[in-house]
């Protein structure tokens, strides 16, 4: 695995999303790969941006909108007095970086809804990478905290 | 460039036997496309391509739900990403292997100059045919046996490279958010896309190679059956399943020793927007597929030396209608119908009962093989040029098309066929 790939898992599975940014034209490299795909130029990993009270940078989130969204069923399905359902959403987040990401919600999600990465990590089989969002505003939600 | 005709064909039933080894389900089909072209000698093949999406994986583990297939992970360190150098588990059905394409010609009895694999995913199949047409047409050999297989559980079912997808890396998600896409820009509905299988499982019945023939679910039955996620229901999805195809492709050359009547390799298209499902720009529409099948066309319409041909042209096609929603993404794709409006055709053609496209039930119908779908679909296309598809028969077709696609329409490769 390369340098830039192994460090950037090692940062998302310690739940901070640090964006891979190409050294010679700035853009974001995504997937996380050794050389930018728009010139080839080097990559290194910028600032993270951490959620669910994982430091990052200060308090800075990753913000991005809604591009096209699903509902997950029956896993998704809320918990016991839970007023949320649980949506699978492509996001496209302000750096560039698209990317599939959970987000539990009342009602369901639009397109151009504004959404934050609100935490991220490597999945517990080990089969890749777990994003979630939510609204930038969104109350919590007491029967399912591990949605926030 | 010279001219390159199909002059055989062999398919095998498809099947869910996860219990069979790959190289004798493609061996099978092998077989079938020589009892049916008895002119060929096995001898005279000189290039042999075999279609199959596993990568060549065959190590323990490969097989079984939430199991990792490391033939197209992409090396992210995610269990059987790393190449396993112990010795296969002697007891797991075998999945595929590297080298098939040589350990097919030597099962089969043959000795070509050149035999080689081409893995794409779904796509496989059709991109081995164009690396046989290729060989024939660039003069490196006259004769090329292209053949496609799998096995049901099959690792190249999903892409894991695409981290983009996050955690939501098994197709229902991409068809989901596509299908979600498309209802939303043009106003479809979930009972306009019921009609998609209904019509696939009902082309299906007289089709004897078809996964399960005896279905015949109803529009009512799609919309009843179970949701899988918001946008999509089991019947919207076509099946993983076992099973083979072969053509035989020839040059214009020797053609004439095994058939007088060759099917014309007239057009070849191809296109890649990208590999992760993230990168699509537009999820109301299938833009590979677009350029694919203009490509193809165009190339058709110089070969003939005519006018320029025209999707109107196209007597019969198979497309990839890997789930409901795919069909009418594709025959807009395609120009069979304006933006918008293939959820429209697709009932036209639900109501008229029509075999102009997917007349073996396309892969909701039929199932899908992965590394034998695109040989299946150009299969398919010869016969009805041929007018040998029996009960499934479209009027009089002339010109025919494959559609292909990969990894949620990232790629797509199209073939014009023509008598
Ligand atoms: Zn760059």
């Amino acid at each position: 695995m390369s340098p830039v790939l192994s460090e950037f898992e090692r940062a998302i599975g310690r739940g901070l999303f640090r964006v891979p940014e190409c050294t010679e034209c700035g853009a974001a490299v995504w997937p996380p790969s050794e050389f930018c795909s728009a010139c080839l130029g080097g990559v290194r990993l910028g600032l993270g941006y951490g959620g669910g009270g994982v430091s990052g940078d200060g308090d800075k989130r990753l913000q991005g909108r809604i591009v096209e969204c699903s509902m997950e069923m029956p896993a998704g399905r809320p918990a016991a007095g839970s007023v949320r359902s649980s949506f699978f959403c492509l996001v496209a987040f302000e750096c560039g970086i698209r990317l599939i990401a959970r987000l539990a919600a009342p009602v369901p999600p639009a397109p151009g809804d504004v959404v934050v990465l609100s935490s991220c990590g490597m999945s517990p089989d080990g089969a890749g990478y777990v994003f979630e969002v939510s609204t930038p505003d969104a109350p919590e939600d007491p029967a399912n905290p591990a949605n926030m | 460039m010279r001219r390159a005709c199909i002059v055989g064909c062999g398919t095998t039933r498809f099947t869910t036997d996860t219990s069979e080894a790959l190289e004798s389900v493609l061996l099978r089909s092998v077989k079938n496309l020589f009892d049916s072209t008895p002119e060929c000698d096995r001898r005279d093949v000189e290039a042999m391509i075999v279609s199959n999406a596993s990568g060549g994986y065959a190590g323990p583990g490969s097989a079984g739900h939430g199991s990792h297939g490391g033939g197209n992970r992409g090396g992210r360190g995610r269990p059987g990403s790393a190449g396993n150098l112990s010795a296969r588990d002697p007891h797991a059905p075998r999945r595929g292997s590297g080298y098939m394409a040589p350990i097919l010609a030597e099962l089969a009895g043959m000795s070509p100059r050149a035999a080689h694999t081409v893995e794409s995913l779904c796509s496989s199949g059709t991109n081995a045919i164009v690396s046989g047409y290729a060989h024939v047409a660039s003069g490196l050999a006259d004769v090329v046996l292209v053949s496609g297989a799998e096995i049901r559980d099959t690792p190249g079912r999903i892409l894991w490279w695409d981290d983009s997808r996050g955690e939501f890396k098994h197709p229902v998600y991409w068809a989901s958010l596509l299908t979600s896409g498309y209802k939303r820009a043009f106003g479809v509905s979930d009972d306009d896309l019921a009609v998609i299988p209904a019509r696939a499982y009902a082309n299906a019945r007289s089709n004897p190679d078809a996964l399960r023939p005896e279905a015949t679910p109803t529009a009512e039955d799609v919309a009843g059956s179970r949701r899988l996620t918001g946008d999509l229901r089991l019947l919207d999805c076509s099946r993983p399943c076992t099973g083979g195809a072969s053509i035989l492709i020839a040059s214009e050359d020797v053609a004439g020793r095994y058939t007088d009547d060759p099917v014309w390799i007239a057009g070849v298209g191809q296109s890649v927007t990208s590999a992760g499902f993230a990168k699509h720009q537009n999820l109301s529409r299938i833009e590979s597929a677009r350029m694919a099948c203009r490509d193809a066309l165009r190339m058709a319409g110089s070969r003939n030396g005519s006018a320029p041909m025209s999707i109107s042209d196209v007597d019969v096609a198979e497309i990839h209608d890997a789930f409901s929603v795919c069909e009418p993404m594709i025959l807009e794709a395609l120009g069979m119908a304006e933006p918008g409006g293939g959820a429209a055709a697709s009932r036209d053609l639900h109501e008229t009962a029509s075999r102009r496209i997917n007349p073996r039930g396309g892969l909701i119908g039929s199932g899908h093989p992965l590394g034998a779908t695109g040989l299946a679909q150009a299969a398919e296309v010869a016969r009805q040029l041929w007018r040998e598809a029996r009960g499934r028969q479209a009027d009089n077709p002339e010109v025919g098309l494959v559609h292909n696609m990969a990894a949620a329409g990232t790629s797509s490769t199209a073939l014009v066929m023509v008598r």
